[in-house]
């Protein structure tokens, strides 16, 4: 067929291309990693699982590899065989307490567990009530940063003038953001920052952040948390927060997307990570894991690493060898070898090529950490204290209050093949509306939050969608949207698109400034509408519409997070559609994770 | 005929089991094979300090065991048995049976690194000062000419050997003298000092390393570090970047082999040991060099330790 408009033809390429562009689908948030061991068949060795923080699974997948080829991976007369799976630091943490359920879904329960930081470990022996994870030897390490394009960073007198979390409070209180300082083009300060329940640069920052706010670098007390001063420094920092999420690397594949676009300097002013992630992107590889074909390319903006003036947290990747019941003799002597492994000043040596710092001293620092990266080996000068496990349970539960609001509208598909059996006699809407309801507890009272389903033939005044819960503060109305979602049965078709832009529109016109502005969109199939023939302009004028009102220094960005769901999902353009907002898009192609997938989306909030 | 031949097969088939049973359960004792993870190893011949592991792996004994002295020691306490114990002086008779130890077999100094950047700046900060006494005083205080804080570490006393050799050299350094007792270490004014020395760096970031491989990889930790000229000589520094000293008054740790009373030291794996430690960077002993505290002194000590932290 023939477009009436040859330019929406380069729009909807560019859009699909950007989305293929972005990643296969283990580039997406909360995804499976199939680069990684965890499928390989161990053979009759001795099997040590591991559960690794997302950002180090490429060079331990590697290191596994090896390791498992080698004489040394040997225990008495029996094979080792290493198998690292990728899982957030925060959702093992969980699991782990929980005694690591649903393995077909979560992965094999771990005998070693690597997070990002040792901090993890004193929250899950402080929730456990006993010491599950013991202290583990840390294997590299790498210094929470703040990101910030160059610059940006330079406008604010970098590198000669220190900068830190005071700096961000001043800007983002500024009514009139980089205005302040020059440069009204920039638009208002926007922090990234992930949420710390989940991801340990978020965890980090926000440890960091009451540290700043008390004036302290250790001891901080679950009193500090409470001081109204305190209260108020991180308040005025979490306004700033685009969203939050449970991967840094959806902040930065966005930055480098809106690179491509020369908008970089209006998605985000500053996103808390982790050095190696500053590292990555000005060497044109935004996550850290090149797939097959892709090609790096340097960024137009390139970030520099801010290490805080008031001092900053390392992530240390300690190797936990776990003290659970699932886990015996032979399997902690296996790992045991592993670690000294890992150890080794060779296999240390690719630690480096990684872009984090080596624990071993015999490997010094050397290239990729340099400054030509936007980086300096010679940071940070002040190192914060990790704070007590019961501290760092209060600053969570401190956050949970204090963090930006959100005005969410939720949009489940409710089209007939929703009706498909998932999994013994539940069919895949069963599924969704569990995991959706059970949603509804992330969100505290004051958020807001609305309901739309859709399909073709409702039969209401628009026959593609209900409305069935207004926007509104969830703590008003958590049972009636849970009631809600609960009645839904399968209908008919998709319209994908016209519903998307009515939902993105509609929650335009009611933008909030103070709040984070977003649309959870579900489905499991593509756009059905009965009237295939205006699909790609359709298509074309949705990723038109949504790119306009994402960029720009004062755009009101409302952020758009889908979830594709079963193997129908029409998977590259949920995420185009996620990429125009500069939101992120998850997959929940075996519907049995869609409970999973649903923690990581609200995570964002 | 084959009911009886089943009888006999039948019984022999029990009188095998029941051998295995009795191997296992009574001449075996019923455990289950040792392993590294699972609790002692009573067959190890010969237990090694961490901090020697490497001079421990290098001397061909088949069965040995590498663990802290606080390990050791607790094990001692508890009633396990120990044949050979690589350890310094004077962790032997620190024990509740207390091992008897052979001739000093090579020794080493105490030592304080810094970060050369840092170096010029502890210099200014310390001049005329023993230097633990002074880091101690600096302790959580901005640098002066170099960035970040003073961050000070003899590593874990309540575990490790050196840790408790250079909190030892590091109380020396406050009392300007090896002299001191358990009054001494009850005195309000040495209290207030050591509480923050000991607290400011927490052990949390020394886990798997010592205060100088800390120091070497994270100088915003740990940039004063406790340390000897044999690990200084081990991770190959001071090198670039690295300057070390000596605090005053000076200590040697002794390495020695020790054994229970009444049971001999092997001679030639005493030999050997000490071409070893030689070997590694460790100094022929010499009477100059002053040892650390006593037994009982080193106990009040890693008391102290474990009752600040």
């Amino acid at each position: 067929m023939r477009l009436r408009r040859p330019g929406l033809v380069v729009i909807i390429a560019a859009a699909l291309l950007a989305a293929a562009c972005a990643g296969d689908d283990d580039d997406d948030a909360s995804g499976p990693d199939s680069s990684d061991l965890s499928d390989a068949d161990p053979g009759d060795c001795v099997v040590v699982d591991m559960a690794v923080s997302s950002e180090k699974i490429a060079l331990l997948t590697e290191l596994a590899d090896d390791f498992n080829s080698s004489d040394l991976a040997e225990v008495g007369d029996q094979c080792v065989f290493v198998r690292p799976r990728s899982v957030a630091s925060g959702a093992a943490a969980n699991l782990i307490v929980d005694g690591w359920p649903n393995p077909e879904v979560n992965g094999e329960p771990p005998v070693i567990w690597s997070p990002a930081a040792s901090g993890w470990a004193g929250i899950v022996n402080q929730r456990a009530g006993q010491i599950l994870a013991p202290a583990g030897t840390p294997f590299m390490l790498t210094p929470l940063v703040i990101a910030m394009p160059q610059p940006m960073a330079e406008s604010l007198g970098w590198p000669d003038e220190p900068l830190g979390f005071a700096d961000l409070a001043t800007l983002a209180e500024n009514p009139d953001g980089w205005a302040a300082v020059g440069h009204p083009e920039w638009g208002p300060f926007r922090l990234g920052k992930t949420n710390p329940n989940y991801s340990t640069s978020g965890l980090n920052f926000t440890v960091a952040e009451y540290y700043a706010a008390t004036g302290k670098r250790a001891g901080l007390t679950t009193e500090d948390l409470a001081r109204p001063a305190a209260v108020d420094f991180a308040t005025q920092i979490e306004s700033a927060v685009v969203h939050y999420g449970d991967i840094t690397m959806t902040f930065l594949n966005n930055w480098f997307a809106a690179d491509l676009r020369d908008t970089a300097l209006t998605y985000a002013s500053a996103v808390a990570v982790e050095e190696k992630s500053v590292i990555d992107y000005n060497l044109g590889n935004p996550d850290g894991v090149l797939s097959p074909g892709e090609e790096p390319r340097v960024p137009r903006v390139p970030l520099v690493a801010i290490y805080p003036e008031e001092g900053t947290l390392f992530s240390d990747s300690p190797f936990i060898v776990l003290d659970t019941e699932w886990v015996d003799a032979d399997e902690k002597a296996a790992a045991a070898l592993f670690e000294e492994y890992v150890q080794q000043p060779e296999n240390q040596a690719k630690v480096l090529e990684f872009g984090f710092r080596p624990n071993n001293p015999a490997v010094p620092l050397a290239d990729p950490i340099v400054a030509a990266n936007g980086v300096d080996p010679a940071q940070p000068t002040t190192e914060l204290e990790v704070p007590a496990p019961e501290v760092l349970i209060g600053i969570l539960d401190s956050w949970a209050e204090l963090r930006k609001d959100a005005r969410v509208l939720l949009v489940l598909d409710i089209s007939g093949s929703m009706g498909d059996l998932a999994g013994g006699d539940k069919t895949k809407l069963d599924f969704a509306k569990e995991a959706a309801v059970s949603s509804l507890d992330q969100f505290k009272d004051a958020d807001e939050v609305g309901l739309w389903v859709f399909s073709t033939d409702l039969g209401g005044p628009d026959p593609n969608v209900l409305d069935l819960v207004p926007v509104a503060p969830i703590g008003s109305q958590r049972d009636v949207l849970a009631q809600q979602i609960q009645n839904q049965r399968p209908t008919n078709g998709t319209p994908l698109y016209a519903v998307t832009e009515q939902a993105y529109e509609t929650m335009l016109e009611g933008y909030d400034p103070t709040k984070i502005n977003a649309i959870v969109l579900l489905t499991d199939g593509q756009n059905d509408d009965d009237e295939p023939s205006d699909d790609e302009d359709q298509f074309a004028e949705l990723i038109q519409s949504l790119q306009a009102g994402s960029e720009g220094s004062s755009s009101q960005p409302v952020r758009l997070f889908t979830i594709s769901y079963g193997e129908e999902a029409d998977v590259v353009t949920l995420r185009a559609i996620s990429q125009a907002t500069r939101a992120a898009t998850y997959n929940a192609s075996n519907p049995a994770t869609i409970e999973q997938v649903f923690t990581a989306v609200i995570s964002n909030f | 005929m084959v009911g009886r031949r089943m009888a006999t097969v039948v019984v022999a088939i029990a009188l095998v089991v029941g051998a295995f049973f009795l191997r296992r359960n009574v001449i075996e004792g019923g455990d289950d094979e040792p392993d590294a993870t699972d609790g002692p190893d009573p067959a190890a011949e010969l237990v090694c300090l961490t901090e020697l592991a490497a001079v421990c792996r290098g001397l061909g004994v088949p069965d040995v065991r590498i663990e802290d002295a606080g390990d050791t020691l607790g094990r001692l306490a508890e009633g396990d048995s120990v044949r050979l114990w690589l350890t310094f002086e004077p962790f032997p008779a620190m024990a509740p049976q207390p091992l008897v130890a052979g001739d000093v077999l090579a020794a080493s100094e105490l030592a304080v690194a810094t970060p050369e950047e840092y170096a010029a700046a502890l210099t200014a900060r310390c001049a005329d000062r023993a230097v633990w006494d002074c880091a101690g005083d600096l302790a959580g205080e901005q640098w002066e000419d170099a960035p970040g804080v003073v961050k000070p570490s003899v590593g874990d006393a309540g575990s490790s050997a050196a840790g408790l050799a250079s909190f030892a050299s590091a109380v020396a350094g406050y009392f300007g003298t090896t002299e001191f007792g358990s009054v001494e270490l009850q005195d309000p004014s040495f209290l207030a000092w050591v509480r923050p020395f000991i607290r400011e760096v927490p052990l949390a970031t020394l886990v798997g390393g010592t205060p100088l491989s800390t120091m070497l990889v994270r100088p915003s930790a740990v940039n004063v570090a406790a340390t000897s000229d044999a690990e200084i000589a081990a991770v190959g520094a001071p090198g670039e970047g690295v300057d070390s000293r000596y605090p005053e008054p000076s200590m040697w740790l002794q390495a020695v082999l020790a054994a229970p009373a009444g049971a001999d030291i092997p001679q030639d794996l005493a030999t050997d040991a000490a071409a070893a430690l030689l070997a590694a960077g460790w100094d022929a002993p010499g009477a100059s060099q002053a040892p650390l505290p006593s037994p009982t002194t080193m106990l009040a000590l890693r008391q102290l330790w474990e009752d600040v932290q």
